[in-house]
């Protein structure tokens, strides 16, 4: 049976290959590009670019952190800003800083690919690419609860709030305590629920047959192998001329 | 003027349809009201536009004559106690006392002041053989009285409980609801949202009815 075009297997290596290529790659114009390119790819995949602009915004301050602390472990090149022996700002750090800073920008949008598949589609992939099945889906039931984590955080921060404790206003040592409690219902929560899941997923005889049988077991299509073969071809390319130091 | 109004409150989520249509109340500090529903019918999402939790669509909340939203979240904590629906979400200390105790801390009361006060809330909701437990350890029954006491020990002049009966057996229910009587007792207002009528009738003298986002009384 052929799946829908392009089969999850496809996305999967695109994005390896995509994240691949931001990590291995320094320059910033080369990384700019592969944005552009990724961004594009986005749109004509249709996927919309709003979900990458408030994912990108979500870890705004992580990427400000990274690229600032980049910036100041780069001090080379033209001098800007020097406060007696240490360089605060040079065109080297804000280059690294710009090379993280779209680094991430790939990354965030290279991954929007996948939400063009459904959670069981991107396990049977995995499974097809000769992952464990186990791991496949501990990778993914990982990365769905992610977002419900986030969500156990900010109820227990509004939980506490509407309890009077007004988090801006409390002393700097006193806040450290406060989220400490503040993680105690977010981790017993997260265990809570992971031991129901598991105890669902036994009760539904799962791992009880060391073979599995697939609703759907996709193959690839023309396309599929058109496109992984064109992603590959370019992404080893562009990470061969990268390690000769010609981009 | 009442203690909560709502004016004209129309919600949605995006890309949904209207889920509450026009609705007006009027709440006064003394009240006890049920706010009963059929599932799904936005009895909880009108529980947090009281709360200042979500905005109305159109419309306003107003908290004793300003709008809810001018009040910092742990200010509007403090004046509306807001027990959720699933007590987990609000229970974070280590043992039942220290959940109690927790907020009270940081208003800047002596241990003593706070240690009396866990006290009687302890005592109130008979939760005094349970007051060195796990919280996540209690039973659900337990955790809906330990989430009640947390909330009315910082002495709010209204409470908000979100169906507060779900998943108890008859005597948990009742033990509940003579907490919940003792919180009428002390002047202490009340609305319930919940689709146990029964329960409702027993403890409340009005009953809000909310179908398709309308609200009747």
């Amino acid at each position: 049976m052929s799946s829908a075009f392009p089969d999850a297997r496809t996305l999967i290596i695109a994005v390896v290959i995509l994240t691949s290529l931001a990590i291995a790659i320094n320059n910033p114009l080369v990384l700019a590009g592969l944005l552009a390119v990724t961004l594009l790819a986005l749109v004509a995949a249709k996927i919309p670019l709003g979900d990458f602009v408030r994912r990108f915004k979500r870890f705004r301050w992580l990427i400000i952190t990274l690229a600032l602390v980049q910036s100041l472990t780069n001090p080379h090149g033209q001098i800007y800003w020097q406060w007696r022996e240490y360089i605060l700002l040079s065109s080297g750090g804000l280059w690294a800083a710009l090379a993280v800073l779209l680094r991430l920008a790939v990354i965030l949008a290279g991954v929007q690919f996948l939400n063009r598949k459904n959670y069981q589609e991107l396990v049977t992939g995995m499974v097809q690419m000769k992952v464990p099945y186990e791991l496949a889906y501990m990778v993914l039931l990982g990365i769905r609860f992610i977002p419900v984590f986030m969500e156990e955080f900010r109820d227990a921060l509004t939980a506490m709030a509407l309890r009077g404790v007004d988090l801006e206003q409390i002393p700097w040592r006193d806040k450290l305590r406060v989220y400490s409690y503040i993680l105690m219902p977010t981790v017993a929560g997260a265990m809570v629920r992971a031991r129901r899941i598991a105890t669902a997923m036994e009760a539904r005889a799962f791992r009880a047959y060391p073979q599995r049988t697939w609703l759907e077991w996709p193959r690839l299509s023309r396309w599929d192998w058109a496109l992984i073969t064109s992603v590959m071809a370019v992404g080893f390319g562009i990470l061969a001329l990268n390690w000769r130091g010609i981009i | 003027m009442a203690f909560i109004q709502l004016e004209q409150i129309n919600f949605r989520w995006p890309q949904g349809p209207p889920l509450l249509r026009d609705i007006n109340l009027a709440l006064n500090r003394q009240d006890t009201v049920a706010l009963v529903g059929s599932n799904g019918c936005g009895k909880t999402t009108l529980g947090k536009l009281i709360m200042g939790l979500l905005s109305p669509t159109q419309g306003r909340v107003l908290l004793d004559g300003r709008p809810v939203g001018d009040y910092p979240l742990a200010q509007r904590g403090e004046r509306v106690g807001y027990v959720f629906q699933n007590p987990e979400k609000q229970l974070f200390a280590a043992s039942v006392a220290d959940e109690v105790g927790f907020a009270l801390r940081h208003r800047g009361l002596n241990s003593d002041q706070v240690e009396a006060k866990v006290e009687e809330m302890l005592a109130l909701f008979e939760l005094e053989r349970r007051r060195d437990a796990f919280p996540f350890n209690l039973s659900h029954g337990e955790k809906q009285r330990l989430a009640l006491a947390a909330v009315l020990a910082l002495d709010p002049e209204f409470v908000l409980l979100d169906e507060p009966s779900t998943g108890l057996d008859w005597l948990r229910k009742r033990k509940l609801a003579q907490a919940l009587e003792k919180v009428g007792q002390r002047g202490v207002g009340y609305i319930i949202i919940s689709h146990d009528h029964g329960f409702c009738r027993q403890l409340c003298a009005r009953t809000l009815t909310l179908e398709g986002g309308k609200l009747y009384e």
